[in-house]
């Protein structure tokens, strides 16, 4: 107790205003981590496209809201009924676009790579990446775009508190959690669940126990596309910025908690985005936030070196 | 014919290009053609890791990166106190990036496959970052230009003087180039570089015949660093400047060299040359001529670079489903990906 005896309340309120937005970024960066988690728990894959398929659904969210306010539907941000329905069109329209791309992208161009060496369905994804990229740019032009506001960025707390807290950060992780636990109750509690567990252990012996993979494979992409999905309708209603390089820059990032929770665990994924969302509400209040990219990988490599396997991994012992 | 006659055709032809384009007017082509050599030699530096021994390297343009602000922090004459000759930074990039290799690689190379490549791309954005943000020590995104060398042949007086000196800059380029390929190719055939190759085929029988892997990567990066930062001096001497890190230095950069060398062929040395000159010739010399045609026709609907990342991308995708081993395999990696035509 002697750490906190003469903590002053100015250091409790930026301690706690930390704990709020590392939480709130943390959770976005999940939604998009599970993708790459998940992916590649089932086949090995460093799927380099996926940060890619949520810029797109973050673009799909900008031009429907721009869409809504020319023909003077936007919704305003006190009306709360009217704000959750356009939300639930948002998600849907934008969860079912990525995963319908993320399964495309698995059927034409990863699914007759299958069997050939590591490196060329990893060559692969980095070529859809690009492929992707060019479609954002020809999307939404070369420059950053801001999207009109249907979630009030208001304070929530009172003046005197000294935290902020609005809507936006509330809607996130609301949003975010019940997602995360649905998607472990199927993971531990379903049969698809089993199965998908099944094909990450041992792709073969799953398929001898009758176990459809491929079918798991695509199940899989087309989930991982629809959190992404949401984290793009989530990222655009709330920080509500676009630009085409955004996939890359979140994907960056969740790809990094991914490792760094321990890839192919869902909960390591989840573990890994809410240190990374601490990390850098850390350094943008302490420091600055250009340097926030930088710490993060710094703790990356600190991580890795004293855990090889990320946080929650499991040390795999090669057999020959 | 004999391999030797091939090579020695290749030098002349090399040496011979840049004339007969000054002969037909086209020496800005010429210009863009040696400042691709600098990507030449980085490719040929991260093949050592990735077409040899087999690791997943996403890190390369930070030591080129490393390489150019090293160079250029030592020979600049107003911003910083050196003002040294040409040469010394030459040999200090190249230990500056051992340095780095080894930073990087003594507590990392123990890690598997994905997570070293993931390493090596937090690295990259490492340094990016450093050097956009570091604005006592570099210039921050504005990057460092122009440089003016001092030497050689003489100190230039003027602008005009540094153009003409171009073609020199060419050849200087070449014969560096041609020496790390000689270098490369001794290496390749030595104890270590097939020590190098028995990793990259079966790590744990490598192990099991008495090689130390771990040590046998650590040079590999080494040596990747050490290449990456001669190429940093030769790309900071090509385009006498040191440009912004955040858009020449980025993990993007860093794909495209390692595309260029996979579509020509990973662990060929000329597989790799040819991969690079093809791609950033594409990028920067082919893509930007037709460009220039369309304009000259009044077609303004349609700008072949609006789509260039989408024709990178399709090249990756379908090359990866129909010659994954490249344009110019290396024998080994052939039989790998096609093991029933052996």
């Amino acid at each position: 107790m002697l750490l906190f005896a003469d903590i002053s309340p100015s250091a409790a309120q930026f301690l706690l205003q930390i704990i709020i937005d590392g939480l709130a970024y943390g959770s976005l960066i999940a939604l998009i981590a599970l993708g790459y988690s998940m992916v590649y728990g089932i086949i090995g894959l460093i799927n380099f496209a996926h940060g890619d398929v949520f810029m797109l659904g973050a673009f799909l969210t900008g031009t429907i809201l721009f869409k809504l306010d020319a023909i003077g539907m936007l919704p305003a941000t006190d009306s709360y009924a009217l704000v959750g329905f356009w939300l639930l069109v948002l998600l849907a329209l934008a969860g079912g676009m990525c995963a319908a791309i993320n399964l495309s992208i698995d059927r034409l161009v990863y699914k007759p790579l299958r069997k050939a060496p590591k490196l060329a369905p990893l060559v692969s994804a980095i070529g859809m990446s690009f492929v992707l990229v060019n479609v954002g740019l020809l999307w939404g032009g070369t420059g950053e775009y801001n999207l009109p506001e249907i979630i009030s960025r208001e304070n929530l707390l009172p003046e005197e508190s000294g935290l902020r807290l609005n809507a936006k950060s509330i809607l996130i992780i609301a949003l975010v959690v019940p997602l995360m636990i649905a998607l472990l109750y199927m993971v531990k509690r379903t049969k698809l669940g089993k199965a998908m567990r099944a094909v990450q252990q041992n792709p073969t012996a799953a398929e001898l126990m009758g176990i459809p993979v491929e079918m798991i494979i695509a199940t899989t992409f087309a989930i991982g596309g629809a959190l992404a999905g949401f984290a793009g309708v989530i990222d655009g209603v709330t920080r509500g910025t676009n630009v085409f390089g955004m996939g890359y820059q979140f994907g960056l990032y969740a790809f990094t908690a991914a490792v760094l929770g321990g890839i192919g665990s869902i909960p390591g994924a989840v573990l890994g985005s809410l240190v990374i969302g601490l990390v850098r509400a850390i350094i943008e209040s302490y420091l600055n936030a250009q340097w926030s990219n930088a710490a993060i990988f710094a703790i990356l490599v600190f991580i890795l070196v004293f855990r090889p396997a990320g946080l929650l991994g499991r040390n795999v012992r090669e057999k020959v | 014919m004999p391999s030797w006659l091939k090579q020695l055709i290749g030098i002349v032809l090399a040496i011979l290009l840049p004339l007969a384009l000054t002969a037909i007017g086209a020496t800005n082509i010429a210009d863009q053609i040696t400042k691709i050599f600098p990507l030449v030699i980085l490719a040929l530096a991260l093949n050592v890791v990735v077409g040899y021994t087999g690791m997943l390297h996403l890190g390369g343009m930070a030591f080129i990166a490393i390489g150019v602000y090293v160079t250029a922090i030592a020979v600049h004459p107003t911003f910083y106190p050196f003002g040294w000759h040409t040469l010394i930074p030459l040999v200090l990039s190249v230990i500056v990036g051992i340095g780095f290799g080894l930073l990087l690689g003594a507590p990392t190379l123990r890690l598997r496959g994905d997570y070293l490549a993931l390493v090596t791309l937090g690295f990259g954005e490492m340094v990016k970052d450093t050097l956009t943000y570091m604005l006592n020590v570099t210039q921050g995104s504005s990057g460092i230009a122009p440089i003016i060398f001092k030497d050689p042949p003489a100190a230039f007086t003027s602008l005009n003087e540094w153009a003409d000196w171009n073609i020199g800059i060419y050849y200087i380029a070449l014969a560096l180039l041609l020496g790390v390929m000689w270098l490369l190719g001794n290496i390749e055939r030595s104890r270590l570089g097939r020590a190098w190759i028995a990793i990259r085929e079966d790590e744990l029988a490598a192990g099991c015949m008495g090689l130390n892997p771990a040590r046998l990567k650590l040079a590999a990066f080494v040596l990747c660093a050490a290449l990456a930062g001669l190429a940093g001096w030769l790309f900071c001497y090509t385009t006498a400047s040191a440009p912004s890190p955040a858009t020449t230095f980025d993990f993007n950069r860093s794909v495209m060299v390692l595309a260029a060398l996979i579509l020509g062929g990973l662990g060929n040395r000329y597989g790799v040359v040819l991969g690079v000159f093809l791609v950033f010739g594409t990028d920067q010399i082919l893509i930007p001529l037709i460009d220039r045609q369309l304009q000259a026709q009044q077609i303004t609907f349609f700008q072949l670079s609006d789509f260039k990342f989408m024709l990178y991308g399709m090249a990756l995708i379908l090359m990866m489903r129909f010659r994954p081993e490249g344009i110019l395999p290396e024998s080994r990696i052939a039989h790998e990906m096609h093991p029933e035509r052996a």
